[in-house]
């Protein structure tokens, strides 16, 4: 612009020495450089006004007004451009000016059309300005003769065209910019996705072909073992080879020439944006169909495979049509990125990769770790469930993760799946817990600290905390590998003990060379061994601390790890009290292993009802071979066929074990008589001990003759004693049934469904609607035939269906314990006046240690205090409580 | 004011500690009418309130009596001292120690805090006259070391107060 | 008919088909085993040992196991003790010990 001024300063300081003849020829001029100008540009190539625009052209040089002729004839170009390129040039894109805003989905455009359009439009684009370009040169050279004959520095002259050149440059991309319809970066955005896609599925393609080629082509090895690449990589001659191809292929020249035009266009960087999102929209398709919903097998490594291959090999060819692959992209080169360094930035084949396809593959690769990452957060809840399965997409999730940092996603995410699919009523305790437990050995490897892990477990815990089966559930899945999930799935028959033990083992013995097979062996090891070394490898570690993390994080929902073992101790009496042998095996394993994890002295009274399982078996054993069948009775018992032989007896410490419910029963009398020899046996050999048989516990098998078969059952001692009493009387009232048997009726009615269920006895109302008669059904003797033992005995067990429970549950066992406290805590009452739970809480631990020790949480103590202010014993005011004046 | 052996005794052994729990249990359903346990958290030592039995010389005072565990409890017997003041009574010197058998002699392991208290109590309620016992200056100067009571030999005045 | 009808599983079985019971007799003898349960308990008048204060039943506090490994052990005025506890006092008085809960001397009932 300063240059237009100055120059038209010049212009009037000439016009003042201008006589009439100067100025008739300078209009003339003017009007036939106009004119011819003009024509010129509207001649579409004809350039028989050339010698005469030259002329036209010197001679208003002549007169100092070259400007004026520049800025005339640039003027005009852009004029024609704008009239004649740019609208031509927009309207071949009209007829998708409406889809950019249609549902692409519903009406697809075609590709091949787009890319037939747009290059079309832009060849002739480019024609129209490389007709322009030459009027611009002959202008250049008009302007370059006058200099040349006013003899001017020749110099400048080559300068003057670069800067007519680039000023038409200007102008040329600006109307375009200015004349930009909405809609064209997305018909570049379809030009370049109908052109990737075609170029994937060429290279999936060469690919193949390579690799059946290379299958056979053993004169390929020789080749491949030359070149200085990883060994190892069975793409590396793929890629090559595809290299090689791409250079080639039309279609990348295809490509590059459009390239080509709108950079020369001034859409450079729209056009970079168009295929950049194109590659984008491909990757994350790949990703998408790579991936899919198959956890089983990992895919990061396929999609890093498939960015070299396709994309990163497309960029490579383009930039190198371009003739910038060395150098693009040059501005930003200083801001090298830190990941740049990345070890997997490996270009087989390409020799050293410019930074522009640096930048490009670390865009890449992050894109595809954060759309994996994306994809696998999305269906976590499903990967968890099918985890260990899963396990190669939990490690791809970590890898990505690792790159985008982005763990807060997951743990958001994965917990409103929690919320929405797993913490409702629907789903039972145990799928519950078997996902928590999933949950925790899946995001361990993600998150070794546990950080995330922490937030995730959160909402479950807090769910499973007001469900009244979590700890029996826990205790089972702990304990109890065969039946811990009743649903069957994933039981392996294994407890999650033993497979935390297991897993302790495997680490272990991961470390030792031998496997200690006995105990010398185990003694040579042990002499053997060694401190670790202080660069141990720290994985070991960690590993050992995520085993104490599973059961600690299980235990941590119950609370307290004294709750859990008080649980399991009810339900290893429960265990205990139906066997009908002395084998307790596996129960010592699980006593092992749980002393392992928490203490010997917890488990102490468990390993005292163990241990008298063993002492029981002993005493039995000694009992019945030592005892003198007292004379009298004897005969009278082996009259009715029953000996000792038949009576096992397990002894237990009472003291040790949770409270046993006894309920009174009078067992048939030659049984009652058995009990009592063996009761004396045992004050013979234990003098001064004796027993106290708890009657209504413990298993009975009998068997019932039919007419041709007969039946076994497996029973409680209540069971037997109804249908005993059978033998003499084939019907009984339930009112005189029960009181020979020494039950309340409605016990009675209750058990007394098993044999009615199972057809031995009938039910019918008596005359008493509240007394049934129960009857022997067709108990008619038939002596006339004789039955057939057809062989097929039947053990029918007695199921726990009626939920009769030989051991108090830990809420009846929680009241009856807690009344122990209960003189306690109105004593302390009575000494402090009004005290606050947390207060009696305190005190109860600290003074009640000891037999029964105080191990009640605070919402135990709560629940039991608020009994007794139900029961009007207590009041609890302002948060206070006080013993309740009478 | 207490002696010297309360501070360099030994922690309570595991016998102990299980008695005392215990026993304290058992204090708090059914305490000994006439006294109160002054809650601590300190099972070796324990500070009880007595209330002189109500016709008696000792009817409306009130005491307190300190109790310290030795580590081999109940195998030794604790030693049980007034704090100050103590009560006038022919058995009781004025730096608290008390004369009376089953405290030395003739403890017995079956024996409870609770059953140290009725003893003391009743020796309180059997006194006729309130008085020091009448070598009290020549035993305090004796104990100004801080000497505990269960080392004394004692010789017991009589079995009726 | 009745064989015919034996050839169900017998779990098909309802009380509407009748079982012939070859007898009415369910004799013992078709008991094949009956195990039983009961506590062991010493054959003391108390409760607890009167020097730990813990239940006979159970055991000593420097016991791990009741019964057998902690034994009760009786005086000649008939006292009883876990033998454990009563050594402590027995070792621990000399020259005589007296029981501790009647105060005659202690001897151990033969």
């Amino acid at each position: 612009m300063t240059m237009d001024a100055t120059s038209s300063v010049c212009n009037l300081a000439i016009l003042e020495s201008l006589d009439e003849n100067l100025i008739g020829e300078i209009l003339e001029s003017w009007n036939g450089f106009c004119f011819t100008t003009e024509s010129l540009l509207k001649g579409n190539g004809d350039l028989s006004f050339g010698s005469e625009f030259e002329s036209h052209a010197q001679t208003l040089c002549k007169h100092g007004l070259e400007s004026l002729v520049q800025e005339h004839f640039l003027r005009s170009l852009e004029n024609t451009f704008e009239k004649n390129g740019a609208s031509k040039f927009w309207r071949h894109f009209d007829p998708y000016s409406n889809v950019a805003v249609l549902d692409i989905d519903k009406d697809p455009i075609d590709e091949v059309e787009v890319q037939h359009v747009l290059c079309k439009a832009l060849e002739e684009l480019s024609l129209e300005k490389e007709y322009q370009e030459k009027y611009l040169l002959m202008l250049v050279h008009a302007l370059q003769s006058f200099k040349d004959k006013e003899s001017e520095g020749r110099q400048s002259s080559e300068a003057e065209r670069v800067r007519l050149f680039s000023k038409y440059q200007l102008i040329m991309a600006s109307v375009l910019m200015a004349t930009l319809p909405r809609h064209f970066p997305d018909v570049l955005h379809w030009y370049f996705k109908g052109k990737l896609e075609e170029l994937s599925s060429i290279m999936s393609r060469v690919c193949e072909d390579d690799n059946e080629s290379q299958d056979k082509d053993d004169m390929d090895l020789d080749e491949r073992s030359k070149l200085p690449c990883r060994t190892g990589d069975m793409d590396i001659d793929g890629c090559h080879h595809q290299r090689r191809f791409l250079e080639n292929h039309k279609l990348v020249k295809n490509i590059g020439m459009v390239v080509r035009d709108l950079r020369s266009l001034g859409f450079t960087s729209m056009a970079e944006d168009a295929y950049a999102s194109a590659i984008f929209m491909l990757l994350k398709a790949k990703v998408h169909d790579l991936a899919g919903d198959d956890f089983r097998s990992s895919v990061l490594e396929s999609i890093k495979g498939w960015i070299q291959a396709v994309p990163l090999q497309f960029l490579y060819a383009l930039l190198a049509y371009l003739g910038d692959s060395v150098n693009y992209d040059s501005p930003l080169s200083g801001l090298r990125s830190p990941l740049a360094s990345y070890p997997s930035s490996c270009y087989p084949g390409m020799g050293v990769p410019s930074e522009g396809l640096v930048r490009w593959q670390l865009r890449l690769e992050y894109f595809a770790y954060e759309t994996l990452q994306d994809l696998r957060i999305a269906k976590l809840f499903e990967i968890v469930v099918d985890y260990p399965d899963s396990s190669p997409a939990i490690e791809d999730l970590k890898q990505c993760l690792e790159y985008t940092g982005q763990h807060s996603k997951l743990v958001d995410s994965f917990i409103s799946a929690l919320r929405y699919r797993l913490l409702t009523a629907g789903a039972s305790t145990y799928d519950i817990l078997h996902q928590y437990i999933s949950t925790i050995k899946a995001l361990r490897t993600i998150d070794p600290a546990g950080i995330f892990l922490e937030a995730v477990g959160e909402p479950i815990r807090e769910y499973l905390k007001g469900r009244k089966d979590t700890i029996k559930c826990i205790v089972t899945m702990l304990t109890d590998g065969t039946s811990g999930d009743p649903n069957g799935a994933g039981s392996t028959g294994d407890s999650l003990l033993e497979e935390l033990n297991r897993e302790e083992e495997n680490q272990e013995n991961t470390d030792d060379d031998d496997i200690n097979t006995d105990d010398k062996q185990a003694w040579i090891n042990a002499q053997r061994w060694e401190p670790d070394p202080a660069e141990a490898d720290p994985l070991k570690g960690s590993r050992h601390r995520r085993k104490v993390d599973i059961l600690g994080m299980i235990v941590g929902i119950i609370g307290s790890k004294d709750q859990l073992v008080n649980e399991y101790r009810v339900m290893l009496a429960e265990k205990l009290l139906n066997k009908s042998d002395y084998d307790i095996d596996s129960e010592i394993r699980t006593l092992e292993l749980l002393k392992i994890h928490f203490g010997e002295s917890s488990m102490q009274r468990c390993e005292i009802m163990l241990n008298d399982l063993i002492d029981s078996k002993r005493t039995n054993t000694n009992i019945k071979a030592t005892i003198n069948q007292p004379s009298q009775s004897g005969a009278e018992l082996r009259d009715q066929g029953v000996s000792l032989d038949i009576l096992n007896a397990t002894i237990i410490s009472s003291n040790f074990w949770p409270p046993i419910q006894d309920e009174a029963l009078n067992i048939p009398g030659p049984m009652e008589q058995l009990l009592s020899d063996y009761g004396k046996r045992f004050t013979e050999i234990k003098t001064p001990r004796k027993l106290l048989w708890k009657k209504s516990l413990g298993t009975v098998k009998l068997e019932l003759q039919f007419e041709d078969r007969a039946l076994q059952f497996t029973v409680t001692p209540i069971h037997a004693s109804i249908i005993m009493q059978f033998q003499d009387q084939p019907s009984w009232t339930s009112k005189n049934l029960a009181a020979a048997i020494g039950i309340p009726v409605d016990v009675l009615n209750r058990r007394i469904i098993f044999w009615i269920s199972k057809g031995i006895l009938a039910d019918s109302l008596g005359v008493d609607t509240n007394d049934h008669t129960y009857t022997m059904v067709d108990a008619m003797v038939d002596a006339g035939k004789t039955g057939v033992n057809s062989g097929s005995c039947e053990e029918l067990l007695v199921g726990d269906e009626d939920g009769e429970r030989s051991v108090a549950s830990v809420e009846d066992q929680l009241r009856k314990e807690m009344t122990v406290y209960e003189k306690f805590i109105t004593g302390m009452l009575t000494n402090f006046g009004s005290t606050a739970l947390d207060r009696i809480h305190n005190t109860l631990k600290m003074f009640c240690v000891a037999d029964p020790p105080y191990d009640k949480s605070l919402q135990q103590l709560q629940s039991f205090l608020s009994g007794l202010v139900a029961e009007e014993k207590l009041e609890l005011r302002d948060g206070m409580y006080i013993l309740k004046k009478s | 004011m207490t002696s010297s052996s309360a501070a360099s005794r030994k922690a309570l052994s595991k016998i102990a500690c299980n008695r005392l729990q215990k026993e304290l249990v058992e204090w708090q359903v059914s305490p000994p009418a006439g006294f109160k346990h002054k809650p601590t958290d300190n099972l070796q030592r324990w500070v009880i309130e007595v209330n002189g039995a109500p016709g008696t010389l000792y009817a409306n005072e009130t005491y307190q009596l300190q109790v310290d565990f030795p580590e081999h409890y109940p195998m030794e017997a604790p030693q049980v001292i007034f704090l100050h003041p103590a009560p006038l009574h022919p058995h009781i010197y004025s730096n608290g120690h008390i004369c009376l058998d089953i405290l030395y002699d003739s403890w017995s392991p079956a024996m409870t805090v609770s059953s140290i208290c009725i003893s003391i109590l009743s020796m309180l309620s059997s006194s006729t006259v309130k008085q020091r016992p009448e070598d009290n200056d020549r035993y305090v100067k004796n104990c100004r070391n801080g000497r505990s009571p269960k080392e004394t030999r004692w010789w017991f005045h009589d079995d009726k107060v | 008919m009745i064989y015919y009808l034996f050839d169900i599983p017998f779990s098909l079985l309802g009380n509407q088909f009748s079982l012939n019971l070859l007898s009415c007799q369910l004799l013992l003898d078709q008991l094949t085993e009956w195990h039983a349960v009961a506590s062991w308990t010493w054959d003391a008048q108390d409760e607890t040992c009167g020097i730990c204060r813990m239940a006979f039943d159970g055991c000593c506090p420097d016991c791990k196991l009741p019964g057998d490994d902690c034994p009760l052990i009786w005086g000649a005025c008939n006292h009883a003790f876990h033998l454990h506890c009563i050594l402590k006092w027995v070792n621990s008085q000399t020259p005589q010990a007296h029981c501790p809960m009647c105060r005659r001397e202690w001897q151990f009932k033969g």
